[in-house]
C-alpha cells in the first residue's frame, strides 16, 4: 500500500528530526539515523561513503559551517509498512555563493526502527555565466539569461581561432597603441 | 545617377560661395534648417537641432566677413556630429536613455571646437546605436535612422544619423566615430564618402568612448575634397586625448590633385574575397579595372584579427558601462544589453591574447605595406539591410545581422589603418562601398586614390532621390 498513513507519519516525523540534527550538526543523532551496516551508503556532494563506519567518520570530521539550508519541494512516498523514499530540494550558501541542491534518502524499517539505508546529495552545477556574474556582482536579469548565454557561446566560437593562434611568449600587448 | 553638386554644393564650394558673398552664412544655415524640418521627420537623423545657436554663429561669420576677417576654411558651412561628441550646453546621450539624464556638456569636443574655429556652423547632434555598439542605428530609445535611398532600410551604424544626414543633403559635413566600422558601414550603406583616419590622428577629447583601443573619429561628406578639408582642419596633436599622436599635422588637401602615380595598389584577397554577396565585390572590381590594378595581396590572419577586435570591444565596452550594467540593466537598449552583459563576463586570458595578437597583426600589416601602398577591399558584405532584419545569409550561413555587416571593416580598424570608404552606385541598385586602405599615417594616399576614382566617375555620392530639391 502506498503512503499508508501510519508509516507515512512516522517517516515524515523522522525526516524532520533528521533535518534539525543536520543543521545543528548533532553528530551522534545523525549517525544513529543511518543503518548500522557495511551496506549502508551515502553519496554526498563530494564524498562517496560506503558502510556505516565511513559515514560516521565523515560526520565527525565535518566542519560545522554553512549547514543552514532552506528546504522546499519535500516529498515522501512509503511502500507497504517498511520502505520509504524521501526527497527534498534545498538552497544553501557554499563559500558565500547561493547554491541549489537535491537530496534523496531510501528508508527501511528494521527491528530497531526506520533507518536510512542509502542517501544521495547533489548540488546543481552552476553555469559559467552564473558563477561569473555572482563573482563580479552583476546579476543577469531573468529576461536576458538566454540571450546572454547565447552571446557567450557566440563569442566563444568567434574567439576560437584567436585562442589557437600561436603567439611567441615575447610578444606583449601595447597599452598605448601606436599604429 | 549623377551628382547634383550644383544645386547642393559640397562644403568646399559652399565655403567658397559664402566667402564670395554669393550666399550668406545665415542663408546657408537657414536653408539647412528648412531641409531638416522637411525631411528629418521621416529620416530621424537628428536627436538635437541647435536652431538658435546655429543662427547666432552664422550671423557672427557674416559679421566677420563683412569686417574683412577670414572666418576659416569652413566659412559658413553647417555641420552636425554624432551624439557622442560633446557640444557645450547639450547633453551627450551617446544613443542612450541612461546618459540622457546627465547634465549638459560644459565644453565642446575637440572636433566641434576645431570645426567651429574654422568657420563651421554647428547644427546639431545625430542618432546612433546605443553606446555605438551596433552597425545599423536601430536605436530602441530614439527610433531607427532611415536610409535616404530606401527608407525601409537601415542607414548603417553606429554613425547612422551622420551618414544619412549627408546622403539626404540635410548638411554637407558630419562627424562620426569608428571602432569596428561605424564610419565605414554607414558610409557604404548610405552611398557617401567617409574617412576613418589613422588611430590617434584626430583628437577624441570630449568624445564619449566605446572601446578605447579602437575608437577613431572622422568625417562624412559627399566629396573627397571635403574629407580632405575636414581632415586638415581636425588632425594634429592634442594633449587632452591620451592616444592622440604627437606627429605634426600633414595637410592632404595640397596633394589631392596629384593623382595615383607612384602608388602601388592591390586588391585585398583571401578573407576579403570571401563571404560577401556578389554586389559587395562590384566596387572592388570596378575600381581595380579603372585603376589598372591586377595584383591581389592576401591579408594574413584577418579572421583572427576580427576575433581579437570582437573580444577587445566586448571587454572594454562592458568595462566602461559596468556600473550601469550592475545597477540598471533594464535601462539599456534591449538590442545592445545582452552583448554588454556577456562582455562583462569574458575571461581576462581572452582579452590578453587578443591584445597580444594585435601586436602580431600590426607587424604583419607593416610588413605587407612595405610592398604595397593601397589595398582595395569591400566595405560591407551586402548593401543596406532592412530595418528589423535579424539575420543575413553569407556563403550559405545564416548569421545575426548586427555584428556581421562589419566583417570587412573590423579587422582593419583593429590596427588603426587609415581608410576611405568610397561609394559606388550601380544603375537602379542600392549603393555599396569600397574600402581604400593605406599604411598608418598615409591619409594622403587613400584620399588621392579616392579622389582619382571620383574624377573617373567610379565613386560618387549623389543626393538620394527625392532630396535633390533646393532647400
Amino acid at each position: 500500500m502506498i503512503n499508508q498513513p501510519e508509516a507515512f507519519a512516522t517517516v515524515a516525523a523522522l525526516h524532520e528530526e533528521y533535518e534539525a540534527a543536520l543543521v545543528s550538526n548533532d553528530v551522534a543523532k545523525l549517525v544513529s539515523f543511518f543503518w548500522d551496516s557495511e551496506h549502508a551508503l551515502r553519496f554526498g556532494v563530494g564524498e562517496s561513503l560506503y558502510g556505516a563506519r565511513e559515514i560516521e567518520e565523515f560526520r565527525k570530521n565535518r566542519p560545522p559551517i554553512d549547514l543552514q539550508r532552506q528546504v522546499f519541494n519535500s516529498k515522501i512516498v512509503t511502500f507497504g509498512e517498511d520502505t520509504a523514499i524521501s526527497t527534498i530540494e534545498f538552497r544553501r550558501q557554499v563559500n558565500g555563493s547561493p547554491r541549489h541542491g537535491r537530496q534523496t534518502q531510501v528508508w527501511r524499517k528494521f527491528e530497531a526502527g526506520w533507518k536510512i539505508v542509502s542517501a544521495h546529495v547533489s548540488i546543481v552545477p552552476v553555469s559559467y555565466m552564473d558563477q561569473a556574474s555572482a563573482l563580479v556582482g552583476m546579476p543577469i536579469p531573468a529576461a536576458n539569461r538566454e540571450a546572454v548565454r547565447v552571446n557567450l557561446e557566440r563569442v566563444a566560437a568567434i574567439v576560437r581561432p584567436l585562442l589557437e593562434f600561436p603567439i611567441e611568449e615575447s610578444i606583449e600587448s601595447a597599452p598605448v597603441f601606436v599604429p | 545617377m549623377t551628382p547634383t553638386q550644383t544645386s547642393f554644393p559640397d562644403a568646399v564650394s559652399l565655403a567658397r560661395a559664402v566667402r564670395a558673398g554669393d550666399i550668406s552664412a545665415v542663408e546657408a544655415t537657414a536653408a539647412a534648417l528648412r531641409k531638416i524640418d522637411r525631411h528629418d521627420g521621416l529620416l530621424n537623423c537628428f536627436t538635437t537641432v541647435l536652431r538658435d545657436s546655429a543662427m547666432i554663429q552664422a550671423a557672427d561669420v557674416d559679421r566677420r566677413l563683412a569686417a574683412g576677417q577670414d572666418p576659416g576654411p569652413l566659412c559658413g558651412v553647417p555641420f552636425a556630429v554624432k551624439n557622442l561628441f560633446d557640444i557645450a550646453g547639450v547633453t551627450t546621450k551617446a544613443g542612450s536613455k541612461i546618459h540622457a539624464g546627465y547634465p549638459p556638456a560644459v565644453r565642446d569636443a575637440a572636433v566641434v571646437e576645431r570645426f567651429k574655429g574654422a568657420g563651421g556652423i554647428a547644427l546639431g547632434a545625430l542618432n546612433m546605436d546605443e553606446y555605438a555598439y551596433g552597425f545599423t542605428t536601430e536605436n530602441s530609445h530614439y527610433g531607427p535612422t532611415r536610409n535616404p535611398h530606401d527608407p525601409e532600410r537601415v542607414a548603417g551604424g553606429s554613425s547612422g544619423g551622420s551618414a544619412a544626414a549627408v546622403a539626404a543633403g540635410l548638411v554637407p559635413l558630419t562627424m562620426g566615430s569608428d571602432t569596428n566600422g561605424s564610419i565605414r558601414v554607414p558610409a557604404a550603406f548610405c552611398g557617401i564618402f567617409g574617412l576613418k583616419p589613422t588611430y590617434g590622428r584626430i583628437s577624441r577629447a570630449g568624445t564619449f568612448l566605446f572601446c578605447e583601443s579602437f575608437d577613431h573619429v572622422g568625417p562624412f561628406a559627399r566629396s573627397v575634397r571635403d574629407l580632405a578639408l575636414a581632415f586638415d582642419v581636425l588632425h594634429g596633436p592634442d594633449p587632452h586625448d591620451p592616444v592622440c599622436s604627437a606627429r605634426p599635422p600633414e595637410p592632404v588637401l595640397p596633394h589631392l590633385e596629384r593623382g595615383i602615380d607612384g602608388l602601388r595598389i592591390a586588391v585585398a584577397g583571401g578573407y576579403f574575397a570571401r563571404m560577401g554577396m556578389p554586389e559587395a565585390f562590384a566596387p572592388v572590381t570596378a575600381a581595380a579595372r579603372a585603376l589598372g590594378v591586377t595584383r591581389t595581396v592576401d591579408v594574413p590572419h584577418a579572421d583572427v584579427a576580427r576575433a581579437s577586435a570582437y573580444v577587445i570591444t566586448a571587454c572594454e565596452g562592458s568595462r566602461l558601462h559596468f556600473n550601469d550594467l550592475k545597477t540598471r540593466p533594464q535601462d539599456f537598449d534591449p538590442v545592445v544589453v545582452d552583448r554588454f552583459l556577456a562582455g562583462a563576463l569574458l575571461p581576462a586570458a581572452w582579452y590578453q591574447q587578443a591584445q597580444r595578437f594585435r601586436t602580431v597583426f600590426r607587424a604583419k600589416m607593416r610588413e605587407l605595406f612595405q610592398g604595397v601602398d593601397i589595398l582595395l577591399a569591400p566595405a560591407t558584405p551586402c548593401p543596406a539591410i532592412r530595418i528589423g532584419q535579424p539575420t543575413i545569409t553569407l556563403d550559405g550561413v545564416e548569421l545575426p545581422s548586427r555584428p556581421n555587416v562589419g566583417i570587412y571593416t573590423q579587422p582593419l580598424s583593429s590596427v588603426g589603418l587609415p581608410i576611405v570608404v568610397a561609394p559606388v552606385f550601380a544603375p537602379g541598385s542600392l549603393p555599396v562601398g569600397l574600402q581604400i586602405v593605406g599604411a598608418p599615417y598615409n591619409e594622403s594616399a587613400v584620399l588621392r586614390v579616392a579622389h582619382h576614382l571620383e574624377k573617373l566617375g567610379i565613386a560618387s555620392a549623389p543626393l538620394a532621390k527625392g532630396y535633390e530639391e533646393p532647400a
